[in-house]
């Protein structure tokens, strides 16, 4: 689409040199702590119902700790791209991006509540649909 | 030391380059300089924003006016950088530890975008032989084409006290 305007293109780059990297973002973070969220739903699952052993309800309370964790992860990323990276033409090119993210922000949040293997998927998927719409717009 | 042409045959035989005409020395920058650059990062919004297309005039021998904006080399790092002149040679500023008088090739540098910037608050004042060329036109986006003015803030912001 530049290809008329190629030749004009500057041959250098000058910064503007910023102390906070400016411009850098990805939704990868997201991604992964929305797996994350998954994966501890799985794993407590795995847990015996009523168990009484000190390891078990170790391991319980270290799941649901890293899943609340995890879950408040999601929520950061997401509200950081789209609040600092996603622009005025992004949402015109994607008009449900502000349903978007208030759904992961929702999500997360119904993650945290309960121990629901299909909310996770969820997440996990409503994020990847975020990524890859990230992604296109970097294209 | 200032800038010499990189081609010494062209000097004219003088290996010092102080005798050099003004015009050939001029001439000589134009040659090798940097014509056009690209704005990237944010410290100097919004005078200038990423993406912008600029001019450069590459061929000042000395520090421009306070308030213009110049694209240098940056100490330590080398990265080619973009900012306002704060100060000049000859010039006093107050930092936290004192009175900071700049030598007769030194400029003080400063990002529009304060807090943000790293500029001369970082790296301390920077000499003229790092000086690449005085940015004076944008030509593109087509939104924002003109003149880039200096800024109206230079000379006030050349007495305010540096962060530390």
């Amino acid at each position: 689409m530049f290809r008329a305007t190629g030749w004009l293109r500057p041959p250098t780059t000058a910064y503007a040199h910023c102390d906070v990297p400016c411009g850098i973002y990805d939704p990868h973070a997201a991604e992964l702590a929305a797996r994350t969220v998954a994966r501890m739903v799985e794993l407590i699952g795995q847990i015996p119902a009523g168990t009484t052993d000190l390891a078990d309800r170790n391991k319980l309370i270290r799941c649901v700790a890293v899943k609340e964790q995890h879950a408040e992860i999601v929520k950061h990323e997401i509200a950081v791209i789209w609040a600092d990276y996603f622009k005025p033409e992004h949402v015109e090119r994607y008009p449900d991006l502000h349903d978007r993210t208030w759904k992961i922000l929702k999500l997360a949040g119904k993650n945290k509540q309960n121990i629901d293997a299909a909310a996770a998927a969820e997440l996990e998927a409503a994020v990847k649909e975020y990524a890859d719409i990230f992604w296109s717009t970097k294209k | 030391m200032t800038f010499e042409p990189s081609d010494e045959s062209s000097a004219g035989g003088t290996s010092s380059g102080v005798s050099l005409s003004p015009l050939a020395d001029a001439l000589g920058r134009a040659r090798s300089g940097v014509w056009r650059v690209a704005v990237a990062e944010e410290s100097m919004a919004p005078a200038l924003a990423a993406g912008d297309w600029l001019l450069l005039d590459p061929t000042p021998r000395r520090w421009p006016r306070r308030g213009s904006v110049v694209v240098f080399h940056e100490p330590e790092s080398g990265l080619l950088a973009i900012k306002r002149v704060a100060a000049g040679p000859g010039d006093h500023i107050r930092i936290s530890a004192g009175i900071l008088h700049l030598g007769p090739e030194q400029a003080w540098l400063l990002g529009d975008n304060n807090a943000s910037s790293i500029d001369s608050r970082r790296y301390g004042p920077v000499e003229l032989e790092a000086l690449v060329g005085r940015a004076w036109f944008r030509y593109a986006p087509a939104s924002r084409v003109g003149l880039i003015p200096r800024g109206p803030q230079g000379p006030r912001r050349a007495r305010a006290e540096p962060r530390a």
